[in-house]
């Protein structure tokens, strides 16, 4: 049988060429450049401002409760005398941690769950897929909560009870993907003229697998942020003295005539969380173009 | 045929254009053609040489960014830039249309009985009983075999070649004057394609209605049609009755497309085909859009190219000599 | 139907017991009891209290009797308030515990869905138009923006600035009090609700039955309430079953937020004291929930959709 090269599509779809035409659709997106360097700043702000600010974010300061914003506490400050704009930035710094760590270990879990289920396939994969949809069955939130209970409330623990159960998605679709990966005509065509298995998953799998994960990823950071932020609301993860986005917008909630205190980080997690949206859909444009 | 009598439809200097991100795309290029009292005319060409978007364009179910210029007169009444509202009182009454994908055109969500009915209760004002009653005599003219039970039945529960038969029974239940089949057959595998065009012919012989056969198949045109109007990229090459087409296709595209038909006779390895790359509406050339596939392309093509009436009822759009 | 129903019950119940037994395991594998924390214990008290609770039986007798226990409509016995049973603070006679969360979430999606349906097909049929972009931007601003961000500054702005309403309580349920946070509902879920119509509104209208149905010559209103409104709203009702799951959770962090005394404040109490037996009762219930309301919309996806009926 001969092939008729030009209709079949031997050349896999991630090659250099393609990240290169990936890069300049996206930097061509106004909205989702604009929103990843939004991030970053905000991300430098995280690690600098605590630093270089000169002013701690946990010592009480009874002569200065309560301030409105003003010239030295740009932010105003809390019940305690602290300065805001400090325990803000902070605060973003934990929240920034958590949710960075918690995307990373949910990436892993997620990548190799869904990639095994996929390439294996058979019995494998439908006791490994039926393992995924009983776990969907339950309440995220109400589930975290008990992990967290039970491990006790440490800040590490929580963010890898939160990694435990949020892998779902990504396991589910890095699945898909490898399956239809696994029957395209490229790596079927290298399947039968004898590459190694190793090398079709180096080759093929993980280079097409990159796009969907590096979208995810950028989608499952601003999720974390929230399922932490949600969890200070029922008084777990991080802890007083030390703060987090979340701690601070319950704290402001609970002072609301000091509306400084809620506006504040509201406004910064807001920011942060469409950012992340706005780049993480910037991304899948130049990804996918229609 | 009877020429003094005014045809059932005349379109002229139709032009239908498409607003894309990239401008302006001209799907139809002043097109110009008759169709009388009961004859079966063919438009044939190649994917986006804009004969569907011709045929949606006078019913009025262009995309929304379409947009027609030109006239189309349907027994003396203006089609282009008539209300919605008017127009619905025509389509689907004295002119239908059948689609190429009988798979997806019918409404899956609602049975085959609620589809038909619909049309005689709309148009007919028939009762829902009468409807029904008529909706399967229909189906019985298509040879739907038990049409009695089947006609309560959902669509994705007949197969292609039985849905297209619906859709046929479905367009002609009002008994319209013009039937627009746009590639009724091309998915459907050949046996059934065959018999699709033997009760197409036959329909067409009991109702006396005329039909504008949409194909890009010149076997089936040869099989069916009265009289064919070649189009390519928008443009009209050529019209004529289907015997000179096929004794004197003066026209290189018409020529070039006849070629692809497979003959049994002479025992070829290869299937001929039209060299190049169907035409980009976004990039046609000055002149004459064929000028890069064509094999009798003269310096005088890229310029302003007329009509050529070459013998009674055969008109062609080409600079090539014709030997009279 | 009656049969599909009933087998696509049996189906979940193994499913809902894979969740009761890790959820049972994953609690009583973890080392320490929850008594470890309370102020010293005489043996003799702490060994009546292990007793009373069945933590000395070995742990498959303990599971056993959970599920026993289960089976009979009982989640046992809170750990905090020592010989209340669950059911009790779940499922209180007057208002509160659960009642107050279902409450919430039913009016959230009776009042998001039609709603959200409405504003999603009006934006898909004016494709460009101002409401149609409103209905975009709000559903990337409300999908981004979770309400434990949007809650409190509603109430900042409502209650505080402009003080039309309560900042929170239950007040005796009535419209005052729970306007606010149903709002936030609300807001939360409509946005997505009008947006997957919105998309599967123009899918619908570009497809080519619906090209089918204008070339017959029916009306825009035949066509839009006869041929298009059951492939339109599938996609909606197929929304609706992870989104239960999710305004039931939403509604527990609106509780909070609004200090309603509904299934957040058992939440957050069992939390804090370490109220396992609490905890997995609350957790089990909204797994019942979330399975019970996926049957539901599988079961109203089937009378749509005329293709899975065999």
């Amino acid at each position: 049988m001969i092939f008729k090269t030009k209709n079949l599509d031997i050349d896999a779809p991630a090659t250099k060429g393609f990240w290169r035409s990936v890069f300049s659709r996206l930097s061509r997106n106004k909205l989702a450049m604009t929103s990843g360097l939004i991030i970053v700043t905000l991300t430098l702000m995280c690690i600098v401002v605590p630093i270089f600010s000169g002013v701690s974010y946990d010592k009480t300061n009874w002569g200065e409760i309560m301030q409105s914003p003003n010239m030295v506490h740009w932010f105003g400050t809390d019940s305690l005398g602290r300065d805001l704009f400090v325990r803000s930035f902070i605060g973003g710094r934990i929240t920034f941690e958590i949710a960075f760590a918690a995307a990373f270990v949910v990436l892993l879990v997620g990548i190799f769950y869904g990639a095994i289920a996929g390439y294996v396939g058979g019995k494998v994969d439908t006791v490994m897929m039926r393992i995924v949809d009983i776990l969907y069955g339950i309440p995220f939130l109400f589930f975290c909560i008990l992990l967290i209970t039970l491990f006790g409330n440490s800040m590490a623990l929580s963010f890898v009870a939160i990694a435990a159960i949020s892998w779902l998605d990504m396991s589910r679709i890095v699945r898909g993907q490898t399956l239809s990966i696994k029957h395209k005509e490229y790596v079927e065509a290298a399947m039968v003229s004898g590459v190694s298995n190793f090398k079709i998953i180096t080759r093929h799998v993980i280079p097409n697998l990159l796009g969907v994960v590096i979208v995810y990823a950028a989608l499952t950071v601003p999720n974390m942020i929230v399922l932490s932020a949600v969890l200070s609301f029922f008084g777990l993860g991080v802890t007083e003295p030390m703060t987090s986005w979340g701690l601070l917008i319950s704290d402001g909630a609970q002072n609301m005539q000091a509306w400084w205190l809620l506006l504040f980080p509201a406004g910064l997690m807001i920011i942060t969380l469409l950012s992340f949206a706005f780049f993480a859909n910037g991304l899948r444009d130049a990804l996918d173009p229609r | 045929m009877d020429n003094k009598k005014p045809p059932l439809l005349e379109a002229r200097d139709l032009v239908v254009e498409f607003k894309v991100q990239d401008g302006l795309v001209r799907a139809v290029n002043g097109l110009s053609f008759k169709v009388y009292d009961s004859e079966i005319i063919g438009i044939v060409g190649e994917s986006g040489s804009g004969k569907s978007q011709t045929m949606l364009a006078l019913m009025g179910l262009l995309a929304g960014n379409g947009k027609v210029k030109g006239s189309v007169k349907f027994n003396g009444q203006e089609l282009v830039g008539m209300s919605t509202g008017k127009l619905n009182k025509l389509r689907g009454d004295q002119i239908a249309m059948i689609f190429q994908d009988p798979m997806t055109s019918l409404n899956p969500y609602l049975k085959i009985s609620s589809q038909m009915t619909e049309v005689l209760m709309l148009h007919k004002n028939m009762p829902y009983k009468q409807a029904l009653d008529e909706a399967i005599r229909m189906l019985d003219k298509v040879k739907i075999p038990d049409a009695k039970n089947r006609i309560h039945l959902y669509p994705h529960e007949f197969s292609g070649g039985m849905r297209q038969r619906v859709m046929i029974a479905m367009s002609l239940l009002t008994k319209p004057k013009l039937l627009i089949a746009d590639e009724p057959t091309t998915a459907l595998d050949v046996t059934v394609q065959a018999q699709i065009l033997e009760l197409l012919k036959e329909l067409k012989q009991e109702m006396n209605m005329s039909i504008i056969f949409i194909t890009h198949d010149m076997g089936v045109v040869a099989n069916i049609c009265d009289r064919v109007n070649v189009m390519y990229g928008g443009w009209l090459m050529e019209t004529a009755t289907i015997e000179q087409v096929f004794a004197t296709p003066y026209h290189p595209y018409t020529s070039a497309l006849l070629e692809t038909i497979p003959n049994i006779e002479h025992d070829v390895d290869k299937l001929k085909t039209i060299p190049g790359e169907p035409p980009n509406l976004l990039h046609l050339p000055q002149g004459c859009p064929f000028q890069p596939r064509c094999s009798k392309v003269s310096p005088a093509c890229s310029g302003q190219i007329p009509l050529r009436k070459i013998a009674p009822r055969h008109v062609m759009k080409c600079t090539v000599e014709v030997a009279q | 139907m009656l049969k599909f129903a009933i087998k696509r019950i049996l189906v979940s119940i193994p499913t809902l017991l894979a969740i009761i037994t890790l959820v049972f395991f994953l609690v009583h594998i973890t080392p320490g009891n929850p008594f470890d924390g309370e102020r010293a214990l005489s043996p003799e008290a702490l060994k009546s209290l292990m007793a009373q609770y069945r933590l000395d039986l070995p742990m498959w007798q303990q599971y056993l009797l959970y599920l026993n226990d289960f089976i009979h409509g009982s989640f046992g016995i809170s750990m905090k308030y020592l010989g209340q049973p669950i059911n009790h603070l779940l499922f209180p006679d007057n208002m509160g515990g659960f009642w107050v969360t279902l409450r919430l979430s039913i009016y959230t999606m009776v009042i998001a869905v039609p709603f959200g349906i409405i504003c999603g097909a009006y934006a898909g049929l004016h494709k460009n138009s101002w409401f149609d972009k409103l209905v975009v931007s709000s559903n990337i601003f409300f999908t981004a923006v979770p309400t434990m961000v949007t809650g409190p500054l509603c109430v900042l702005v409502f209650a505080v600035t402009f003080r039309l309403l309560p900042a929170g309580g239950w007040g005796d349920g009535d419209i005052a009090h729970l306007f606010l946070p149903v709002l936030v509902l609300i807001l939360a879920y409509t946005p997505t609700i009008a947006f997957v119509t919105r998309g599967s509104i123009i899918d619908v209208l570009n497809s080519n039955y619906i090209r089918t149905a204008r070339a017959k010559g029916l009306p825009t209103k035949k066509i839009l309430f006869k041929h298009a409104i059951r492939p339109t709203l599938l996609p909606v009702i197929s929304l609706l079953g992870p989104m239960f799951a999710g305004i039931l959770v939403g509604a527990v962090v609106t509780e909070q937020i609004f200090t309603l005394p509904g299934l957040g404040v058992l939440t957050t109490n069992a939390a804090t004291n370490r109220d396992y037996n609490m905890i997995m009762a609350i957790t089990i219930l909204g797994s019942i929930l979330t399975i019970v309301f996926n049957i539901v919309v599988d079961l109203l996806y089937m009378v749509l959709d005329p293709k899975i009926k065999q």
